[in-house]
């Protein structure tokens, strides 16, 4: 008999389905999905997707879910306990660790932006974000809704949002509403607190959705403004580019897509089935989850915001966006409900359906680690929710003052966010497949399973999911890794590019762009060397220098057709500040890695001393 | 750079929503009304 304290347990099967997907539905699949999607083949995206989705995403979920609610009937509900079982010995449990250092640094970040859901929010609620109907889009609408974005994030100094000239933002106060709602949310245990929350937003949140893209597809072309139907914007989007295909980085980018999406390999999976009884469903439960999950990507976020982006603001500006979520949520999308009739109530209820889909993500991010402080401390829940969230708040108060470019952001996203979940995943499942065995972590999932996991399936989790995970890890790192490294050394990489303003001037001067050539001439500031100076944006390094200050550099940009020739006068800014953001950023993150560590010894002394099975030498009892 | 929907990018839509929808709805399906009478599959680690 295990010594572990009372249990926490769900309410119901269909609230452990609708709390794990809420925990996978997010911001990337309204604006990640779609705008991965349109860079990477457009439809002929789907086909590495769906790939990585059975192949990976689904089979590393089933093992997940089974080796939770495994390591529950043991008395164990954090990732390194439960991994210590399933592998097996202490390095088990400390791999495991990265199973709470990921929930709790991504959540440094993310209630930030949950935070902004809400301001923005608000402000559609009281008229809007000041950007005028039918002004210019790259004079006006840009500038205004850039402007409003970086006030909001304070891109423009460290401690800004603290310190601006009108004293603190307005910001501040919504992420204070929202800090206060997770927290007591989670204070209120599984079934009172993320259960109840997670009933409610996930069907308000489909129904919003359905609404917003009923309308988005009933759109007609906007007369004032660039004049595309939905028609083309669903084709920028599904119009299959099958050369894509062959670009290794369209399949790391499919496989990224599904895998943090689906939320595997984040710690959260794993701490929701420990709730789970004996008799539980994880199979379907499982498959329900990743369902839900993929309805609201494909389906919701396949179709409403690239497509309204298209109709109202032109493929350029779209494809400028795309590159990251943010661009399209916050910058992009405001100039959309600027132009659409009943623009301030979609913009609301577009923004309220980003704040539910994140709140109930990041409700999952505290859980896993409240539950680690409970059971490696043995503390109560009062003072695990306080552990939690100082520790939260340390951590939202350094992304937050250290704000200027978002690199605090941009670092732990990237490295916890993105790299660790993979190697968690890994982990987790050559833990299932090899270390506890295939054929006894099957068993283990079909105890009470409504379905079996096919036999297909199981030869996948053996043997695909690992070799297709490690390729993707090592395609993943080899495409994002070394610019992250170069920062860290403080090696700057620079876009030099001509501004909207002046990219449309080009335009207009030189229609023809297949005969437009180009030639780059610095004419001020520190002297840097192109990678190409008759290239149309090429790239220069330059080394962090003592006491790094941003700069400006100023070139002078030649474009011709072969009969005119025209010269734009362009200024790049250099960002030498951000290696030493991410550099401090680092030291949080290894004494925040140091820290948990220090707990899971802890923990497995506790547990050692308490007479429980840590390694895993027992069968779980029923 | 810009065209409008193809008979392929239709295809590859409503066969990417159609696909997520169907399997979506038979889960909830199945969670929902779960048949009665329908024993445990063999399987566990056992006591």
């Amino acid at each position: 008999m295990s010594n572990a304290p009372q249990q926490q347990q769900w309410g119901s099967r269909l609230g452990v389905i609708l709390a794990v997907a809420g925990s996978a539905v997010g911001l990337g699949n309204f604006l990640r999905f779609p705008g991965n999607a349109a860079e990477n083949g457009g439809g002929a995206f789907m086909i590495p997707y769906f790939l990585a989705l059975v192949l990976v995403g689904i089979p590393i979920g089933w093992a997940e879910w089974a080796m939770g609610r495994y390591g529950g009937r043991k008395g164990f509900h954090s990732a390194p306990a439960i991994l210590g079982v399933w592998c097996k010995g202490a390095w088990g449990r400390y791999a495991g660790m990265f199973g709470v250092l990921i929930p709790l640094g991504v959540y440094f970040y993310y209630v930030l932006i949950e935070s902004w859901c809400l301001y923005y929010f608000w402000k559609y609620c009281t008229g809007g974000i000041g950007v005028v109907a039918g002004s210019d889009v790259i004079d006006a609408q840009v500038p205004t809704t850039h402007g409003f974005f970086g006030d909001v994030v304070g891109a423009a100094e460290h401690g800004a949002l603290f310190t601006g000239a009108n004293g603190m933002h307005p910001v501040l106060l919504a992420f204070g509403i929202t800090v206060v709602l997770n927290v007591w949310f989670v204070y209120r245990g599984l079934s009172k607190g993320i259960e109840t929350v997670c009933k409610y937003a996930m069907p308000v949140m489909a129904l919003l959705g359905l609404v917003i893209l009923l309308r988005v597809l009933t759109l007609d072309a906007p007369a004032a403004t660039v004049g595309q139907t939905v028609n083309d914007g669903l084709g920028y989007l599904w119009n299959p580019n099958f050369e894509k295909l062959t670009d290794f980085k369209t399949w790391v980018a499919a496989t990224g897509q599904i895998f943090f999406s689906l939320s595997v390999g984040f710690g959260v999976i794993i701490n929701y089935a420990s709730y789970m009884k004996k008799k539980d469903d994880v199979v379907l439960s499982g498959l329900t989850a990743s369902a839900t999950n993929e309805f609201f990507e494909v389906v919701l976020g396949g179709l409403i915001t690239v497509t309204a982006s298209v109709v109202f603001v032109g493929a350029f500006l779209t494809s400028q966006a795309t590159g990251g979520s943010m661009s399209l949520g916050f910058k992009t999308l405001p100039m959309v409900f600027a132009q659409m009739p009943g623009g301030n109530f979609f913009g609301a209820a577009f923004f309220l359906i980003l704040f539910l889909a994140a709140i109930t993500s990041s409700l999952s991010m505290l859980q896993p680690t409240k539950a680690f402080f409970e059971e490696a401390l043995g503390i109560d829940k009062v003072k695990s929710t306080t552990l939690v969230t100082l520790w939260g708040l340390a951590g939202n108060a350094f992304v937050l003052w250290y704000s200027k470019g978002l690199t605090a952001l941009d670092t732990i996203d990237f490295w916890v966010g993105s790299v660790f979940i993979m190697v968690v995943a890994a982990v987790q499942i050559v833990a299932f497949g090899w270390i506890f065995g295939l054929d006894r972590g099957i068993a283990e999932a079909h105890e009470g399973a409504q379905m079996r996991i096919p036999k297909f399936f199981q030869f996948v989790i053996k043997y695909v999911a690992p070799a297709y995970l490690f390729v993707i890890l090592i395609g993943f790192c080899t495409n994002n890794m070394p610019g992250y490294i170069d920062t860290l050394l403080g090696k700057v990489s620079t876009t030099a590019k001509a501004d909207l303003k002046t990219h449309r001037q080009i335009g207009n001067d030189f229609p023809d762009e297949p005969k437009r050539t180009y030639s780059w001439k610095q004419v001020d500031g520190p002297p840097v060397t192109l990678s190409d100076a008759k290239a149309k944006a090429p790239s220069f390094p330059f080394q962090e220098p003592a006491n790094a200050k941003n700069f400006d550099v100023k070139f002078e940009l030649a474009v011709s057709d072969g009969t005119n020739s025209k010269t734009y006068p362009i200024v790049v800014g250099v960002d030498v500040e951000s290696p030493g953001a991410a550099r401090l950023t680092w030291v949080f993150l290894i004494v925040t890695i140091v820290a948990l560590l220090a707990i899971t010894a802890a923990g497995a002394k506790r547990w050692r001393r308490e007479g429980r099975d840590l390694d895993g030498l027992q069968p779980a009892a029923d | 750079m810009l065209a409008t929907l193809t008979p392929l990018g239709w295809t590859f839509m409503l066969l990417s929503i159609g696909s997520v929808s169907a399997l979506t709805f038979w889960c909830f399906k199945k969670v929902l009304f779960p048949p009665h009478d329908e024993p445990d599959l063999p399987g566990g680690l056992g006591p």
